[in-house]
């Protein structure tokens, strides 16, 4: 459990926006994880079942809270993430400054398109994997990875307006 | 929203992902607006992707506060508990399906046997004798079970495993059944892997007895009846071999045996009472682990 728990509390974070929901969230979701080793039946890998057992609880929490996470700095700074470590370390300060972006960009994206682009691009999982961890068709989660990906690039860049109001040709 | 925009940007996304053909990745890469909408992708995956600090002091804390509030209900923290858990499973599940292939392979033998010769005694003692000849494939599986056991003392066995007394199919099988228990000191499994079923099964008469009989056990082992999900399907020859059998052939299985190795499942079992006559028989199976349905009769040969 302790080994999971930087991971999970990593999807969390992403998903919450901010610190303290995230470990409230992350809470919930190793308590379903110790609830539900029992029903755990080794047909997947441990990982992909944390996950969606993690996702739908850090998820049905944060609905349960409904409320925007709110961006900010972080609670605790300077603690190595040791369990993600696959991305070099930022210098600090555009650490933090992309962070605020980023939990910025997160809370504008739709559920539906978030948790599936953290998935992917934070835990790393493929689209097999994603679609089994939310129950979902595999080309509807290529499909809202694409969007959500999408999104959250016209966000950063500055430009929030709808999709369909980009000229492309 | 705009078709052809989210089209354009799954394009990309997939290129990213490295999920498209050369074709695609030639139609990326040779379009400037696609490539700039390929590096803000980039960007945004990269943020995403970026070190989230983990406040491990506190996230221990909430871990702590996890277990222990989950302990009271569950008692089950432990995840190398699980996987043990689960690999007992699986082996009991194996063993399960083999007793399956088992005796539905017995029945249909069984059947052939009463088909061929109106004699049934004669005959079924022959397949006993042909057991006790000690093929060399025989022997070698009996040896899987007892060092020194001979194809004699594997029919003592089975005698003295009738004379013994469990209740099926109130009584589980598996950890709560010593291989002592088949009566035969000469049967010796060792290592965890082994696993042995009851040493009497309750006469059954029909078909839909032995189909109970065989939901009973998988419900008794792994909780939940074989035809249930996820199991339903994993061993359909056995189970085909089991509905095909028709009629009111009655069979005791006095002593089943099962080990399990790191490559196949062997079975050894002793019949009883077949169709209402003081005959026996033994048949041993043997099939690899991860394939019941491919399970062959090495004794007796095949009528």
């Amino acid at each position: 459990m302790q080994k999971h728990q930087a991971r999970i509390y990593a999807i969390c974070r992403r998903l919450a926006g901010n610190d303290a929901d995230a470990l409230d969230a992350t809470q919930e979701a190793l308590l379903a994880i110790v609830k539900g080793l029992e029903r755990f039946d080794g047909r997947a890998a441990f990982t992909t079942w944390s996950y969606r057992v993690a996702t739908n609880a850090c998820l049905d929490e944060l609905r349960r809270r409904s409320r925007r996470p709110q961006p900010g700095l972080p609670d605790h700074e300077g603690v190595a993430d040791e369990a993600l470590g696959r991305r070099p370390s930022l210098d600090p300060g555009d650490a933090v400054t992309a962070r605020i972006d980023i939990d910025d960009a997160l809370a504008q994206l739709p559920e539906e398109f978030k948790a599936p682009v953290v998935l992917r691009d934070l835990a790393g999982l493929d689209y097999a994997e994603i679609a089994e961890v939310l129950d979902l068709a595999p080309g509807t989660v290529r499909s809202r990875i694409a969007r959500g990906r999408g999104r959250l690039a016209d966000i950063m860049a500055g430009n929030h307006s709808p999709p369909d109001e980009r000229q492309r040709t | 929203m705009n078709d052809n925009t989210d089209a354009l940007d799954e394009l990309v996304s997939r290129y990213l992902d490295a999920e498209v053909t050369a074709e695609e990745a030639a139609r990326v890469e040779s379009d400037p607006e696609l490539l700039a909408r390929a590096d803000a992708m980039r960007s945004a995956i990269e943020a995403v992707a970026a070190l989230v600090d983990i406040p491990m002091i506190d996230l221990d804390q909430r871990r702590a506060i996890a277990v222990e509030a989950s302990s009271t209900s569950t008692g089950v923290t432990d995840l190398s508990a699980v996987r043990a858990r689960t690999i007992e499973r699986r082996n009991r599940f194996v063993a399960v399906a083999a007793a399956v292939v088992l005796l539905a392979v017995a029945l249909t033998a069984i059947q052939r046997v009463d088909l061929a010769d109106d004699d049934q005694g004669d005959v079924a003692t022959e397949s006993t004798d042909s057991a006790g000849d000690s093929d060399a494939v025989a022997d070698e599986t009996l040896e899987m079970f007892a060092d020194d056991l001979a194809t004699e003392e594997a029919a003592d066995m089975a005698e003295s495993a009738a004379a013994e007394t469990a209740d099926w199919p109130g009584e589980e099988f598996g950890d709560d059944i010593a291989l002592e228990s088949s009566g035969s000191d000469a049967a010796t499994i060792e290592g965890p892997s082994a696993d042995v079923l009851p040493d009497e099964l309750a006469p059954v008469e029909t078909v839909g007895d032995i189909v109970d009989l065989v939901d009973t056990a998988y419900a008794d082992v792994i909780g939940i009846p074989h035809r249930s999900e996820p199991f339903d399907g994993v061993c359909p020859e056995a189970i085909r071999l089991i509905t095909d059998v028709q009629g009111d052939t009655t069979v005791s299985v006095e002593s089943t045996i099962v080990e399990i190795d790191a490559e196949r499942v062997t079975v050894l079992v002793a019949l009883d009472a077949i169709t209402g006559t003081e005959t026996s028989g033994r048949v041993i199976i043997v099939h690899p682990i991860d394939d019941c349905a491919a399970s062959s009769v090495v004794s007796p040969e095949s009528p």
